[in-house]
């Protein structure tokens, strides 16, 4: 079954910059920012004239991005948590709203994905998307290897690192060639 | 905007470079010292809140909000000075791990090891 995601900021800015969005919203069934990643992506990078803000604009004026308030429990979390400092605004309100829902959240740093973890949210990260289109069949084998390149030069991944991620790959495209079951199932 | 008064000392280098600044800017020496000590501010801010981040005290967004610069200027003077992200293989294999084994194939998930 599909279920929600919710993108921190830097999330949606490297999904959008890699034109990965579709794949995205092929795999999940809603896509969720909280207003402080809204305010992040969208009206800080206008007003800094970053064409990427536009595009996420668009994308949540056509309903493809859902942007959620905090609601009271999630803003109750929030302050009880006291999450460290280390972590934006964005990503505290990602993971509360990804606990108060149960969704997926999806988290790169290794700082945000650490408190996330404590807190039990499910976490995925940008990269690794990847891999789950790739496993759930929504991309094919030839075009996985082209958007994880892509992918990894707008997030300035380092050169093991995408060596990791296009090994993960294989792995998964191994799985397919095999012919073993559909992995959907219990998805 | 309030302002505050800063009583500063300078060696005579930088004095006599203010008022060659001053002379070629046609701006009294004042708003212009004001300006360059904006800048500079600015600058040491964002310089320090990358440190933070390269040395993996706060996260990307949090260095944005410290140096009080948007996510997308982070990322670009990141990109510029070189700062790479750290490496990430264990999560990415932890994620895939996971993944898996919501999906039910927790026997590919052991492979990842």
């Amino acid at each position: 079954m599909r279920k929600a995601i919710k993108l921190d900021a830097s999330g949606l800015i490297y999904l959008t910059k890699a034109g990965l969005f579709d794949l995205v919203e092929d795999l999940y069934e809603e896509i969720i920012i909280t207003d402080a990643v809204y305010q992040e992506v969208v009206i800080q990078g206008k007003a800094g004239g970053y064409p990427d803000a536009l595009v996420a604009e668009r994308a949540i004026a056509e309903d493809r991005i859902r942007v959620k308030q905090l609601s009271p429990a999630a803003d109750k979390r929030l302050d009880e948590a006291r999450f460290p400092e280390k972590l934006g605004a964005g990503e505290q309100e990602t993971i509360v709203e990804a606990l108060e829902q149960e969704c997926l959240a999806v988290l790169d740093d290794l700082r945000a994905r650490a408190t996330a973890a404590v807190l039990d949210v499910t976490l995925c990260r940008t990269d690794t998307v990847l891999v789950e289109g790739l496993l759930k069949r929504r991309i094919e084998p030839t075009k996985f290897e082209d958007m994880a390149v892509r992918l990894a030069s707008v997030m300035g991944m380092r050169a093991d690192d995408l060596a990791e991620l296009l090994r993960l790959g294989r792995l998964i495209q191994e799985v397919r060639a095999n012919g073993e079951q559909d992995v959907e199932r219990g998805s | 905007m309030a302002s505050k008064m800063l009583s500063v000392e300078v060696e005579e280098e930088t004095w006599q470079t203010l008022e060659l600044l001053a002379r070629w800017r046609t701006a009294p020496r004042a708003e212009m010292v004001s300006r360059l000590l904006r800048e500079g501010a600015r600058q040491a801010r964002l310089e320090d809140a990358a440190e933070l981040y390269r040395q993996q005290e706060v996260t990307l967004e949090r260095a944005a909000e410290v140096a009080a610069v948007s996510i997308y200027d982070m990322m670009a003077y990141l990109r510029q000075q070189g700062i790479s992200r750290p490496s990430h293989i264990e999560e990415m294999r932890a994620d895939v791990a996971a993944m898996l084994i919501r999906s039910g194939r927790p026997d590919i998930a052991e492979r990842l090891e």
